[in-house]
């Protein structure tokens, strides 16, 4: 049954776009926004205030930011792949 | 009764209908356009639907009621996860789903693994969507019961009915335009009331010291650390296994336009939230939270407490425009489910577009009865409830989607072991109370990705094929232009 598919040939092709996948824009910024998460999750400042509402409660509030910042930064990522 | 907020959720409601008859001439030309609105959608447009698909009746009342009596920081936690659901969902899987040439979840999991976990697919779709309606048909009750002064089951019967009827005849197109309209009213309806709020207590800071003097704990951490994080991973993913929001992800005319209306979507929720700050900070500077035997009713009595009566009508439409969408777009997916997915595919190859467009409809009405049926005696909150359809959804459909996505080894018996493993070991835990409210998925979701991983590395690798077929998911990176 392998016979019918050059092996070499398609795990060389297997490999590089598996490396590439890595590359995309999506993972690296999927890997951005689980940091950020896990940075407030870990720090979790429960007993710092700011305004009378605890820094935990903030880190999130703040987040909302970045998470448009990186919805932005894939759509012109994306956008320029494509005009390349 | 309240008179004023009565006429004008009637105008709305009829209004909404009238635009429902008038697109079905158009969506039952072509079954295509039923479903997908014919793929024309355009950036605008799409950003309004996708942005009312996703902000459910809980991102409002849940949330703010959340917020108001378990303390802010919950609210925040809300946002966290459901401001990221669309920069999530965009980076992993709409892509990806696009190039892969499907309209449905269900028709995604032929594709790559196969008739046997569609068909388990589509029963998870069809038993999650309709739990799902029932927080949206108990909260379309309480604001009806309020507003119109009848019993709650009354309205429930009534606005049920109402919204299913007009998402049936018009499918796509029509939920797809009212959404531009409901997205629109919410927004601004949010808009108005956080800027009410604001004025009528001098700006942020006074609003949030008026607050912690009638509630002292509005600012803590109230709930154990695992509540929040379940919470977050539930919203988190609830983009890539709500069935109805990936659909919105194929209406819209290419994928140029589909990236961009989830990031203006993405701003539109963002904003949602903070105004949802406000919001809460006003209720919980009334002091009411502990007065209402429900607290999904808090949101409700801000209206009512801070708006002039017509306005407050406006934004109980929106509330309820809110409400509708979301369901709509549950029920479109139910009803696609069952005929499409199954009927024409198993039971009867050479249906006609007819037949299926005419199953959908009694399907979407056979669904919103069983909500119906459930919403008169709600087993929960409103915020629980959606809670636990996110996570029961990501805990089976999670990682089988994204995994069959980026890793052509994944196979079809690694797919049924980690969507069963997961969704079984989620069902478990939520009748066995063995963990805090809403953090089943914690659990859940890692057995499915190591049961999916563990049983696919240990059985044969699918066919040279579908390997080809997951590389060719992901061609933008080898030929950009795509």
């Amino acid at each position: 049954m392998m016979n019918l598919h050059p092996i070499p040939k398609g795990e060389i092709n297997m490999k590089t776009q598996t490396k590439s996948k890595l590359k995309d824009p999506g993972i690296i910024l999927v890997s951005v926004l689980l940091l950020v998460a896990a940075i407030v999750l870990i720090w979790w400042p429960t007993d710092s205030y700011w305004l009378g509402i605890s820094m935990a409660g903030w880190a999130m509030f703040f987040t909302y930011f970045i998470w448009f910042a990186l919805a932005v930064i894939y759509v012109i990522w994306i956008e320029r792949l494509e005009k390349q | 009764m309240q008179v004023m907020q009565a006429i004008i959720l009637g105008i709305y409601l009829l209004a909404m209908t009238f635009i429902g008859i008038y697109f079905t001439r158009r969506a039952h030309s072509s079954e295509s356009d039923y479903w997908t609105a014919g793929k024309s959608i355009n950036t605008f447009v799409g950003a309004f639907a996708l942005f009312a698909a996703i902000a459910s009746s809980s991102s409002l009342m849940g949330a703010v009621g959340s917020g108001v009596a378990l303390g802010v920081p919950f609210l925040f936690a809300y946002g966290f996860g459901a401001v990221a659901i669309l920069p999530f969902t965009m980076f992993l899987v709409s892509g990806q789903i696009r190039r892969a040439g499907v309209s449905t979840l269900p028709e995604f999991f032929k594709q790559r693994f196969g008739n046997s976990v569609q068909i388990i697919a589509v029963v998870i779709v069809v038993v999650g969507m309709t739990f799902y309606m029932v927080p949206q048909l108990t909260a379309s009750g309480l604001i009806g019961s309020y507003v119109l002064g009848i019993d709650y089951t009354t309205a429930v019967i009534i606005l049920g009915l109402g919204f299913t009827l007009y998402a049936a005849l018009g499918g796509m197109w029509a939920i797809t335009y009212t959404d531009l309209i409901q997205g629109a009213v919410m927004l601004i309806g949010m808009f108005i009331l956080a800027m009410i709020i604001l004025t009528q207590h001098n700006g942020f800071l006074s609003l949030f010291e008026d607050a912690l003097a009638v509630t002292p704990n509005f600012g803590d951490v109230t709930q154990p650390w695992m509540s929040y994080f379940g919470l977050f991973l539930a919203f988190l993913w609830f983009g890539i296994v709500s069935p109805s929001a990936v659909m919105r992800n194929f209406a819209a005319r290419d994928a140029k336009t589909a990236r961009r209306s989830a990031m203006w979507a993405c701003l539109l929720y963002l904003l949602i939230f903070v105004f949802g700050l406000v919001v809460a900070s006003g209720g919980a500077a009334l002091g009411i939270a502990d007065t209402l035997d429900n607290q999904d009713m808090i949101f409700v009595s801000v209206i009512d407490s801070y708006m002039p009566p017509i306005l407050a009508g406006i934004m109980f439409a929106g509330l309820l425009a809110a409400i509708m969408s979301s369901a709509d777009a549950m029920l479109l997916a139910i009803s696609a489910g069952i005929s499409r997915d199954i009927y024409k595919e198993y039971i009867k190859k050479d249906a006609t577009e007819k037949s299926v467009t005419r199953l959908g409809f009694l399907v979407m009405v056979a669904a919103s009865i069983i909500g119906i049926v459930i919403a008169l005696d709600p087993p929960q909150l409103i915020a629980i409830m959606v809670g636990w359809v996110g996570g029961g959804l990501l805990s089976a459909f999670g990682f089988p989607i994204v995994l069959g996505l980026w890793w052509s080894r994944a196979n079809t018996a690694g797919a049924l072991a980690g969507m069963l493993g997961g969704a079984i070991t989620f069902l478990v835990l939520v009748s066995t109370e063995a963990m805090a409210l809403v953090a089943e998925p914690i659990i859940a979701a890692p057995v499915s990705l190591v049961l999916m991983v563990i049983v696919s590395l240990v059985t044969k690798e699918p066919s040279p094929a579908i390997q080809a077929q997951v590389e060719r998911y992901h061609s933008h990176i080898d030929r950009p232009g795509e």
